[in-house]
């Protein structure tokens, strides 16, 4: 199966693989009407991906988060998104079944169900894990949201991420 | 019928699943003592305060069993496994299996002691579908509980009362709830959020009597002499491996059931998996029962891969923990009260209501809790069971926004570069 | 770091410039950002290295301290919506006819610092270009053109001495020489690793294998990354020493032999201590964090005596396997100069016009020392024909070439060969923007910083420079095809095709060209 794999000194810590993907999972698919439009002003990237879903829910609908995030210690900066195991740690862990693997392999959630638990963050050895506010299924429970992670752009022959980084920084490739 | 399992639940689930993956055709025959689709009993508490609505509780869609060819007996409890024989009894029932998986979960433990325990019918336990459902039943006519247990379960279900309008108090023998997940510090933060959650408790106590009349509870007699008005009490002070049933069947059983690397009893073809099972803890390099969800489905997917031909190994596991009280988040890795001989980090931030805390034993890390921040918590989980040398980057992993590129190259490369 | 407060000046939106730096601040570049267009995506924040622009989070602003902008384009290129622009500020500072804002605002700045100005690239003063000068002759009626997609048309050539003569070819007495062979008359000029990235190295070294032609280390030795493209690099050996061993000298196809360079003849170089890194201190053989210094002279070189012991140390060190070259900056005397070279022995000789690029210089030196490649060129080619002694060396020209025609006209001129380096750097993605000697270039190419280095793959440096190589070796065929030549060597010194435009009579004659209409 194709995945997608980091190419660490390649990355100059630009992040425009995390505006593709926003940008590729909003309804318009076009950056001003994804962050404008779609989102409501609270900034990811501000914080380095350190998002308190409730400040961002009080803040209003938020704009699609990213599923890969750079990472920078330094001069160094890696960009990691999902690894979709093949018998996944967050499948193993998901508290209700809300993850599952597609025909591709792919491990996609079921958004409707999950309940944001978080034991598949707890569980994923990646951190590839992220927690979106702007859904929710389980209404009383306060600063919630849903699991959020990489469903490697079901709608492309190629991720978004992997196309727009602008020094291959990202590879799509089978490996074994 | 080549492949038996006893059990329906997460250890059960991807047993079947691994069998299917690895073998298409064999036959396998599930059996469990409850009615109705696999659940999760993690979502018990949820299910009982109404927030999730029923088709959250199930594991798999409605299909599984079909999809899957798994002809499924349910409603049925198996009393008597004779391993010498290669039966199982359900009443006066018997079936021959080829290949077995135990996977009969954990029951929970109701200590002596407790005067009218047996007196009355709103004493409940909180692991199975049907106590919740009883418990729904009965619960329009109650306005006040005691909750007897502030571990998992019980807070739980506290906090599930709670939420369903039930004024709710937990009584812990211990001096601090959640003593296997959490330290003090931790502890009291969560108990905070309980608070404010609505769910009182009381640590340092417990239940000797339960008092009512004509079958009716009115209050209950704690230690110290006080008294608590209630209409409900719920049992949850534990939970031991459900092994019970299988006295007398030759499998080797300390705790829990005794298995290997392979999830394999000491006789052929029968195996175990789940809170019932007894496999290695990583940390300790001793086998202990750890009832949790990510560790019952590790073994259920081992064993069924095992049972169906595949070479797939346990690597051993350990205590993981994601809870969520009302708006906090919690998350724990190992064993996180052991400080002896060991270096604590430790980072409160009193501010954003965040905590950090990181055990570090021979420049190896075996316990961490976060609180709040959790964000990518799962990189601790590589490192311990990887036993990753962590001294030489220690000052990184303190760090809030602790990431892949604060990670060795050696270990980045070895997380990033290959298929998982 | 990118969400540090900054200084507590920009964060007032005041500017009270302090008098340590009244002029120096004065921007000269203005970020025009849309805000409209601004998704706030932080891109631009973290693509400047010149500390220019800024995330305020409280207010949610990206904002800009424009006096830092050197307008390199980076955070232009990369905005993911396109919402910035950078500008010229205002009307620019006053000019008259005899100051120029490019020679008064030096002084600002030596007003600010006391320092000496220092600067990257090559000479930008308005000299005149002897190339623009130049017109290339075409075939019409008398004389078939040639069509370079429909005939053989040769651009290979052999860099080194030739035979003295054929009469004795096949006899014991004939003496052949080490000769080098470029498929194309192009090959990279000579720039240290440590003036500019490994990636950018390691780029123009597989480019060259790929090519068929050569690169050259420059005087900061050769990483051992660049063992597989040893056979197409050409060593260096300068007043420094850096790196040099037997092994390195054996590492390559040539040794070239450092004097001067173009931008900055006569003085020395200096990669001051905490550019040094491991690798780099690894390839120059120097410890870590100590500045390399290269010597003004070589200190072994005083005469052309001097200077035929130190060609004859490196053939005797390489068993004269190896053409030796020597590099020389354009210089007024240089006709005699480099016949004094070839005389001393040197195989090929390089000279490096006042146009040359360098990874730092002081300006005052880049834009006022030296003379045109042109002239140069056509005086040492002439010079060592009327010696008789030009097939004793090949010529590689360098310093300034810009376009396939250059490359024509300098071989027109008398050059074998030309070294690209400002080039071969735009293919990489340099904007000109002159900032090499500070280290933070922001496309990859002079910096050793690990996250501006990621910026310049080296799979993206190699395969933009073979394209350019490529379309620029196009472009010469189709210049030699309609002149009627078929091959690279039927042009070298044909100065015949060569004609000038606007050059006095004296212009003419040291150019050794005739009058455009005669
Ligand atoms: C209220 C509650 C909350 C929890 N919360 C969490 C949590 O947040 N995180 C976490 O990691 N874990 C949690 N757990 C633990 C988790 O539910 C268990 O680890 C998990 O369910 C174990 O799965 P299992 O397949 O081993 O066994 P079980 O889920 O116990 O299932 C056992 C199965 O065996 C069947 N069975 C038992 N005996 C027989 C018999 N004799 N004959 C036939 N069938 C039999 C039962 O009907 C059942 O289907 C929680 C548990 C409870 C009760
Ligand atoms: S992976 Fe590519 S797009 Fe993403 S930050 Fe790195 S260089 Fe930029
Ligand atoms: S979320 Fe984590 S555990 Fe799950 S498939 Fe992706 S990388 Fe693996
Ligand atoms: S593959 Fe698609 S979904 Fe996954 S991180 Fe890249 S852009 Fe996002
Ligand atoms: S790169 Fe463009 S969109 Fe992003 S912050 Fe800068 S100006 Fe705004
Ligand atoms: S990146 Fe270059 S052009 Fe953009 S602000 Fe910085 S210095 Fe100016």
């Amino acid at each position: 199966m194709k995945r997608v794999y980091p190419k660490e000194e390649n990355c100059m810590n630009c992040r425009l693989c995390e505006v593709a993907c926003i940008v590729e999972h909003s309804d318009s698919k076009d950056p001003l009407g994804a962050y404008f439009v779609e989102g409501m002003g609270f900034n990811s990237a501000a914080g380095e991906g350190i998002i308190d879903p409730a400040d961002a829910l009080e803040a209003g609908k938020p704009r699609p988060l990213n599923r890969i995030s750079v990472s920078l210690r330094g001069y160094s900066s890696i960009s990691t998104n999902c690894r979709h195991c093949s018998d996944a740690s967050c499948v193993l862990a998901c508290k209700n079944g809300s993850l599952y693997y597609d025909d591709a392999g792919r491990v996609r959630l079921r958004e409707d169900k999950c309940v944001g638990c978080w034991m598949c963050l707890m569980a994923c050895e990646f951190g590839a894990i992220t927690r979106n506010p702007a859904a929710k299924n389980v209404p009383k429970v306060r600063k919630n949201g849903i699991n959020h992670h990489c469903d490697l752009c079901p709608e492309r022959s190629s991720p978004a991420c992997v196309m727009v980084c602008p020094t291959g920084a990202l590879v799509y490739e089978e490996r074994l | 019928m080549k492949y038996t399992i006893i059990g329906n639940s997460f250890a059960s689930v991807f047993a079947v699943e691994s069998i299917r993956k690895t073998d298409s055709k064999g036959e396998i025959r599930l059996i469990s003592e409850e009615e109705g689709p696999a659940y999760s009993p993690a979502m018990l508490h949820e299910y009982l305060s109404g927030v999730a609505s029923k088709g959250l509780l199930y594991l798999r869609p409605s299909d599984f069993y079909e999809k899957n060819g798994v002809e499924a007996i349910l409603g049925s409890r198996v009393d008597k496994v004779d391993a010498a024989a290669r039966t199982l009894s359900m009443g006066r029932k018997k079936l021959e299996f080829k290949k077995l998986l135990i996977a009969a979960g954990m029951t929970p433990f109701v200590p002596p002691g407790i005067k009218g325990l047996s007196g009355f019918d709103n004493v409940f336990t909180f692991t199975r579908k049907t106590s919740a459902d009883s418990m729904l039943r009965k619960i329009k006519g109650v306005d006040s509980a005691v909750v007897l247990g502030g571990g998992l379960i019980g807070l739980q279900c506290a906090e599930g009362l709670a939420h369903a309008g039930i004024k709710v108090t937990v009584v812990e023998l211990a001096d601090n709830i959640l003593p296997l997940a959490l330290d003090d510090d931790a502890a009291g933060m969560v108990l905070e959020e309980l608070r404010q959650e609505g769910v009182n408790v009381i640590t340092g106590n417990t239940i000797v009597q339960i008092n009512g009349r004509k079958g009716k509870i009115e209050s209950v007699t704690l230690r110290s002499g006080e008294k608590i008005k209630c209409g409900m009490v719920v049992v949850a002070v534990g939970v031991r491996p459900n092994v019970d049933f299988l006295k007398d069947s030759g499998i080797k059983i300390d705790r829990g059931i005794l298995v290997d690397e392979r999830m394999r009893t000491n006789i052929k073809d029968i195996y175990a998996a789940g809170d019932c099972a007894q496999g290695l803890e990583i940390l300790s390099g001793k086998k202990m029962p750890i009832p949790i969800i990510p560790i019952a489905t590790k073994q259920g997917s081992v064993a069924g891969y095992n049972m169906a031909g595949k070479n797939e190994i346990y690597p051993g596991g350990l205590s993981l923990n994601a809870l969520q009280f009302g708006g906090l988040q919690v998350v724990s890795y190992g064993f996180v009260r052991d400080e002896e001989k060991a270096e604590v980090l430790k980072d409160r931030d009193h501010q954003g209501n965040r905590y950090k805390k990181i055990i570090l034993k021979d420049g190896r890390i075996s316990g961490v809790i976060l609180l709040r921040h959790i964000e990518r918590a799962g990189l601790f989980r590589y490192l311990i069971e990887n036993k990753t040398v962590v001294e030489g980057f220690k000052e990184n992993l303190m760090l809030w926004n602790f990431g892949v590129a604060h990670l060795p190259k050696d270990v980045r490369d070895a997380m990033f570069t290959r298929p998982v | 770091m990118y969400y540090e407060e900054p200084g507590a000046r920009e964060s007032l939106g005041l500017r009270t410039p302090k008098h340590e730096d009244l002029f120096h601040s004065h921007p000269e570049y203005k970020v025009e950002r849309d805000d409209a267009k601004c998704i706030r995506c932080l891109c631009c924040v973290r693509q400047c290295p010149y500390e220019t622009t800024f995330y305020d989070p409280m207010r949610n602003v990206v904002y800009d301290v424009h006096s830092n902008c050197v307008n390199c384009k980076r955070c232009e290129v990369m905005c993911p919506t396109q919402a910035i622009e950078i500008k010229k500020w205002g009307c620019g500072f006053r000019e008259n006819h005899h100051w120029k804002f490019r020679d008064y605002g030096a002084a600002y700045k030596q007003s600010d610092t006391g320092a000496v100005v220092l600067t990257g690239l090559g000479n930008d003063n308005p000299y005149m270009s002897y190339f623009d000068r130049m017109v290339l002759d075409a075939s019409q009626v008398t004389n078939p053109s040639i069509d370079p997609l429909r005939e053989p048309m040769e651009l290979r050539t052999y860099i080194g001495r030739k035979m003295e003569n054929l009469e004795d070819f096949g006899k014991e007495s004939f003496q052949e020489y080490p000769n080098i062979l470029a498929e194309v008359p192009i090959a990279f000029a000579p720039m240290s690793f440590g003036a500019i990235s490994l990636n950018f190295q390691k780029g123009m070294a597989a480019a060259a294998q790929e090519l068929g032609t050569f690169f050259n280390t420059g005087e900061g030795g050769l990483h051992e990354d660049l063992l597989p493209y040893k056979d197409n690099a050409i060593v260096q050996v300068a007043s420094g020493r850096f790196g040099v061993s037997k092994r390195y000298l054996m590492n390559s196809a040539a040794c070239e032999i450092k004097i001067g360079q173009g931008a900055k003849p006569g003085i020395g170089g200096h990669l001051p201590g905490e550019k040094v890194t491991a690798e780099i201190s690894k390839t120059r053989m120097i410890p870590e964090g100590s500045d390399a210094i290269s010597p003004a002279p070589q200190h072994d070189i005083y005469s052309i005596e001097d200077l035929r012991l130190l060609i004859y140390a490196i053939k005797e060190a390489t068993e004269y396997t190896r053409p030796v070259s020597v590099k020389i900056a354009a210089v007024h005397n240089v006709a005699a100069i480099a016949s004094g070279i070839v005389r001393a022995g040197a195989d090929i000789i390089v000279v490096d016009g006042f146009r040359g690029g360098t990874g730092a210089a002081p300006k005052i030196i880049r834009d006022h020392v030296g003379i045109p490649l042109e002239v140069a060129l056509a005086a040492v080619d002439e010079r060592l024909r009327r010696e008789k002694i030009r097939h004793m060396a090949s010529i590689i020209a360098t310093g300034g070439i810009r376009s396939s025609a250059d490359v024509v006209k300098a071989i027109a001129l008398g050059a074998d060969v030309v070294y690209i380096g400002t080039a071969a750097m735009l293919s990489a993605g340099c904007t000109l923007c002159q900032q090499c000697h500070r280290g933070k270039c922001a496309w990859g190419i002079t910096t050793n910083r690990p996250d501006l280095l990621a910026r310049l793959p080296v799979e993206m440096a190699k395969e933009r420079a073979i394209n350019l190589v490529k379309g620029w070796s196009r472009e010469v065929k189709e210049m030699l095809g309609l002149m009627g030549l078929n091959s690279i060597e039927s042009l070298r010194g044909n100065r015949l095709k060569l004609r000038g435009v606007g050059l006095t009579k004296l212009e003419l004659e040291t150019l050794g060209i005739r009058q455009a209409g005669v």
